[in-house]
């Protein structure tokens, strides 16, 4: 197409005057002819991305395909999860989502905004030892369970729970979080004989001695009783493991289930700096009782509660952050102990004036839940209930504003949540947030959302591999161009020689060749290399170039400059497999090019006129036969970042293409669409610089663009 | 490379008038490359429909003794020194001291290495097992109609506990034959760049003609259209496509997805340059005074416009057609296209995904040579293609002969 311009202009003489490459880049033409381009190409490569979008998330669903077919898995935290992708709403909507995070994350709320909660590692420790992070997928440990009839104080030990390696892959607390354990009692209230067993005990038996935890069962209801693993750990540490015994004090009969709740953790980050997290509480106790559940600490709440100015006067507190900074500087710039130059601390001035979560109960609901705060002493809180809620199973937002609380309560010395419920059950606390009074409109860095893999921010998890795949790319075209030129000039001038055929021959056989064939092939010739005996006078060729990942395994271990060698090693053989796959066709650009121009009145006259052959070569004939050269660079690089992606993936090198594969496999949508994106985008770029390149070295580009 | 020297003289009778498609033809045929091209290309071809003849097992048959066989010796000498028809001896699996496996030959002179290495459980003694012509196999049926037994070539296959076999090119990790594979695989592989071109170049000349034809917003719409699909790197965009189709569709179902996909992506270069060529044509006087005679619109561009494009429009589309070999083999091998069991060249080499593997049984990468010779074809038949059609080398020509 570019091709076109130039031929329709031939002939014409060049309208603009020789500047220098600024100058021209500059002017006028050049800047709007590639602004225009960008023009059309941004907006473009978001309607392509709307096409994909909807192309697909068309199968969004296939994702949980596979989990329909496992009964261990919840069907209900399958529903949930679904939702929690959005899978439900309109494909449209989900775009707008999705576009709304892409671009600037631009929000508009009415008067409000939310913090940052609940992250997950502070809910996983803590003196709360109910808590789960997350969702249960609940799993009965096979032959665990059944009928028991519990005799008397001797005690049943707990079926195959009597097996050490049973016992300690169960007590694996990566996997396990907690042992849940059900009785029932098997017959009517009044009946004495049926009634469940009082003083149900579980007993760790190990080496040294059992270790008892009491266990309550009511006639007539479900009694349960969790015992966290880490707690079963730590008792059943002192000695061997034997084994967990259920005892009781006086007999009865009782159906016993156990159950371990495996740990899942879930994290969502939605776009936007709301981080959402779902809490699961576990209830239990007896109607009437108030069971604790302990605290929940927020770091964030913490931080900001901590830092000693929580609706305090700023302007006192700016001010003394500026003298200390203003003190630490004049220590600095007069030479004193500080080597470093101090940074000016920045106050965050955010109010919070309410707290806002989404909750409902999943078990036994309509649960009554009261909220408390936790404040004073760190290590012993006082406890302020405020709020007595009713969880319903639908899902409902609460709102506590904070003027509602106490007018005693040292808001400086918030410590953290406590909920507690006296009736058994289960809850979902969801989407914890501090809303914040401030503007209503917000611009925030791109969020493409969160990955539904991973359970992490998808930039996160893409950023490094986008860097990767770009260096990649750039090393592939300089090595490509600094091949082709040499070549294609060549190839020109001594047409038809053996050592231009031989040169095309080669370039041609990495034009034709597959690049993941081609890739394939260098690591089975690196691969010969490993059968070369240790001894021989070839030996240094074993191994000579790595053939997978970016990185060696002990790369953190080198120096940098050890460390940028490894890179290097690791990133020889990708760029190869690219600059084979990409000289033979640049090369045979340029060569058909220079054969024209060679052909031209006026190379005849520059030669006619006494011009050295170097000169009229390099200054004439190259300067006219390049532009097309630069011209299809741009399409060069499409099939070069194909090209790349299956490197990636027969190198194992960290790149977006391989990730883009990955994703695609396990239907991660939301990471499948930022590659596509990012990939557009890189494309739209390398096609612009292209363009410019193109400017610069044809002066008629910018006149007629 | 390959790019013919068009002035060479023509040896033709004074009295002669060559049409163009006979010029066209002469030029073709200097063109020694391509010719040679297409040669390979027709005897592949040959191949692709005549594959479950050819071939001397099915493409599902495992011979479950025999996996990462290499390829069998085919011997033409007698234990006793004379000559006879080609036949093989069976092989049994041996495992060297570091445990990698390897196949060695019931032969005469193996006898004693093997009873060694094997003891009491070498049962078999020396058989020659002679390839046949028209020997029977595994049913099938030629050209997917006629229900047939008869292979092109094998051995029998008696029943015994490790089956004899005869691998001209090896086997994969599941004892299949890989040349029955390759033979199986070129179905798809060699045909899913015909379909594909078929839909691209109908999609992209009426696209095309019709964008530069009628130009104002057509031509805009078109072309921003083009652009979008042109602004997706290829590999992302039918990654992406990929992702709409859903797991565990049926092998032909897939086969005409991919084609779908590949087409889609390349309707858009093909559309482009016929837009720009129809720009150009449609200025010209015959197609004014078509249209004040009154000629529908789609008459003109069908009858009138996109003949003069079409020399063009088939050197690319010969030019493509790689294209979309590469599109099919790279989806199958990521493992996003042609499933197992079905063979393509693609998913064939995903057994060169290990380096172990390729290292001990380098002929897993045959299908990629198979691929590229392929490739290579139809570049040079595209080269002679373009040389041949080019109108200005036909004018020339002409004028030459005149």
């Amino acid at each position: 197409m570019s091709a076109a311009r130039f031929q329709e202009g031939e002939g014409k003489a060049p309208a603009v005057s020789r500047g220098s490459f600024l100058g021209r880049l500059l002017s006028g033409g050049l800047t709007t002819f590639a602004f225009k381009r960008l023009l059309i190409s941004i907006p473009l490569v978001f309607v392509m991305t709307f096409v994909m979008f909807i192309v697909v998330n068309s199968q969004g669903s296939s994702r949980f395909d596979t989990f329909e077919n496992d009964p261990a898995a919840d069907p209900q935290i399958i529903e949930m999860e679904k939702r929690r992708m959005h899978i439900y709403d309109p494909l449209l909507v989900r775009y707008f989502y999705w576009l709304r995070g892409v671009m600037f994350d631009i929000r508009f709320s009415p008067d409000r905004r939310f913090v940052a909660t609940f992250e997950d590692n502070d809910l996983s420790r803590g003196d709360d030892k109910y808590k789960f992070g997350g969702v249960e997928l609940r799993r009965p440990a096979d032959g665990v369970g059944g009928e028991y009839a519990v005799p008397g104080p001797a005690g049943v030990p707990l079926g195959v729970l009597g097996e050490t390696a049973a016992l300690r892959s169960m007590l694996d607390p990566k996997e396990i979080e907690a042992l849940e354990l059900t009785a029932v009692g098997t017959g009517p209230e009044s009946s004495p004989e049926s009634a469940p067993p009082e003083g149900l005990a579980l007993s760790v038996v190990t080496g040294s001695g059992a270790t008892p935890m009491a266990f309550q069962a009511a006639a007539g209801k479900p009694s349960v009783l969790v015992v966290d693993i880490d707690e079963l750990n730590r008792v059943s540490a002192i000695g061997e493991l034997r084994e967990i015994r259920l005892t009781s004090a006086k007999p009865g009969r009782a159906i016993v289930k156990a159950e371990l709740l495996k740990r899942r953790v879930w994290q969502e980050t939605y776009p936007g700096t709301a981080k959402k997290r779902t809490i699961q509480l576990l209830f239990r106790g007896t109607p009437g009782e108030s069971a604790e559940l302990g605290a929940l600490k927020s770091p964030y709440a913490m931080k900001l509660v901590e830092g000693q100015d929580w609706k305090t006067d700023w302007n006192a507190v700016q001010k003394k952050v500026d003298d200390s900074y203003s003190a630490a500087r004049k220590e600095w710039e007069t030479g004193g102990k500080k080597s470093t130059e101090p940074e000016k601390p920045e106050i965050d001035r955010v109010d919070f004036d309410a707290l806002e979560f989404d909750a409902h109960a999943i078990q036994g609901g309509p649960l009554p839940v009261s909220l408390w705060i936790l404040h004073g002493d760190r290590e012993k809180p006082q406890a302020a209930k405020i709020v007595d809620l009713k969880l319903g199973e639908e899902e409902q937002t609460f709102e506590v504003p904070f003027a509602t609380l106490p007018k005693d309560l040292d808001l400086r010395q918030i410590r953290g949540l406590r909920f507690t419920c006296d009736a058994p059950g289960r809850a979902e606390f969801d989407d914890f947030r501090l809303r914040v009074a401030g503007s209503p409109f917000r611009i925030g860095l791109p969020n493409f959302g969160t990955s539904w893999d991973k359970k992490k921010g998808v930039l996160d998890l893409i950023g490094e591999k986008v860097k990767n795949t770009i260096s990649l790319n750039i090393f592939s075209l300089i090595f490509v161009w600094l091949f082709a030129l040499p070549i294609g000039v060549y190839g020109a001038v001594r047409q038809h020689s053996t050592s231009e055929r031989t040169l095309s021959f080669v370039t041609f056989l990495g034009m034709s060749l597959p690049s993941f064939f081609l890739a394939i092939l260098i690591v089975f010739l690196v691969s010969l290399t490993y059968d070369i005996p240790q001894n021989s006078a070839f030996s240094w060729l074993r191994e000579i170039l790595p053939i997978a990942g970016r990185t060696s395994q002990d790369h953190s271990a080198m120096g940098k400059l050890g460390q940028m060698w490894d890179i290097a090693k690791h990133t020889i053989l990708p760029v190869t497999v690219g600059v084979l796959g990409g000289v033979g066709g640049l090369q045979r650009v340029l060569r058909g090019t220079m054969l024209e121009e060679r052909r031209k009145l006026y190379l005849t006259t520059a030669m006619a006129k006494g011009l050295p052959p170097f000169k009229v070569l390099y200054k004439h004939a190259l300067r006219n036969a390049i532009i097309p050269f630069v011209a299809s660079s741009g399409s060069l690089l499409s099939g070069m970042m194909a090209g790349s992606a299956f490197t990636e993936i027969v190198f194992d090198y960290p790149g977006i293409g391989r990730q883009m594969l990955e994703s695609l496999l396990s239907y991660d949508m939301p990471v499948v669409m930022a590659n596509l994106l990012i990939a557009g985008l890189l494309l739209v770029v390398g096609n612009l610089l292209a363009d410019i390149g193109l400017g610069l070295v044809d002066p008629r580009v910018s006149v007629e663009g | 490379m390959a790019v013919a020297t068009p002035n060479v003289a023509f040896k033709v009778e004074a009295h002669e008038v060559l049409t163009p498609r006979q010029i066209s033809f002469m030029k073709f045929r200097q063109h020694s490359l391509a010719v040679y091209g297409a040669v390979v290309l027709l005897f592949l071809y040959f191949m692709v429909a005549f594959a479950d003849f050819i071939a001397p097992y099915d493409f599902e048959t495992q011979m479950r003794t025999k996996p990462w066989h290499q390829p069998s010796t085919i011997r033409w000498k007698h234990a006793d020194g004379s000559l006879g028809r080609p036949f093989v001896y069976n092989t049994v699996r041996v495992r060297d001291e570091n445990f990698i496996v390897y196949y060695v030959e019931v032969a005469p002179e193996n006898m004693a290495y093997l009873k060694r290495k094997l003891g009491s459980e070498l049962t078999e003694r020396p058989t020659e097992h002679p390839i046949r012509f028209f020997a029977s196999g595994d049913p099938h049926k030629l050209c997917g109609l006629i229900p047939m037994k008869t292979r092109l070539f094998g051995i029998e296959r008696p029943e015994m506990v490790n089956r004899p076999a005869f691998f001209l090119l090896g086997a994969d990790q599941m004892g299949r034959d890989l040349f029955s594979r390759i033979l199986y695989g070129s179905r798809i592989s060699m045909t899913v760049g015909l379909m594909g071109v078929a839909v691209t170049f109908t999609l992209g000349l009426l696209i095309g003609g019709m964008s530069g034809y009628f130009r104002g917003k057509t031509d805009i719409v078109t072309q921003r259209v083009i652009e979008m699909i042109m602004l997706l790197p290829g590999f992302y965009l039918m990654l992406g496509l990929r992702a709409a189709l859903p797991p565990g569709i049926s092998p032909p179902k897939m086969y005409f997805a991919i084609v779908l996909i590949l087409s889609f992506i390349g309707w858009a270069g093909l559309a482009r340059t016929i837009r720009g060529m129809v720009l150009s044509i449609s200025q010209n006087d015959y197609v004014v005074a078509s249209k004040a005679l009154g000629v529908g619109n789609f008459a003109i561009i069908t009858r009138h416009i996109l003949p003069q494009t079409m020399s063009y429009a088939i050197y690319v589309v010969t030019m493509a057609i790689p294209g979309y070999m590469l599109g099919e083999s790279g989806l199958s091998f990521l493992g996003l296209g042609i499933q197992e069991p079905y063979a393509s060249w693609g998913n064939m080499l995903q057994a060169a995904r290990s380096t172990n593997d390729i290292k001990l049984h380098p002929w897993v990468l045959l299908p990629g040579f198979m691929i590229f010779v392929t490739v290579v074809a139809f570049q040079f038949l595209g080269d002679g293609l373009r040389d041949a059609l080019d109108p200005k080398t036909i004018l020339r020509a002409k004028k030459e002969i005149a």
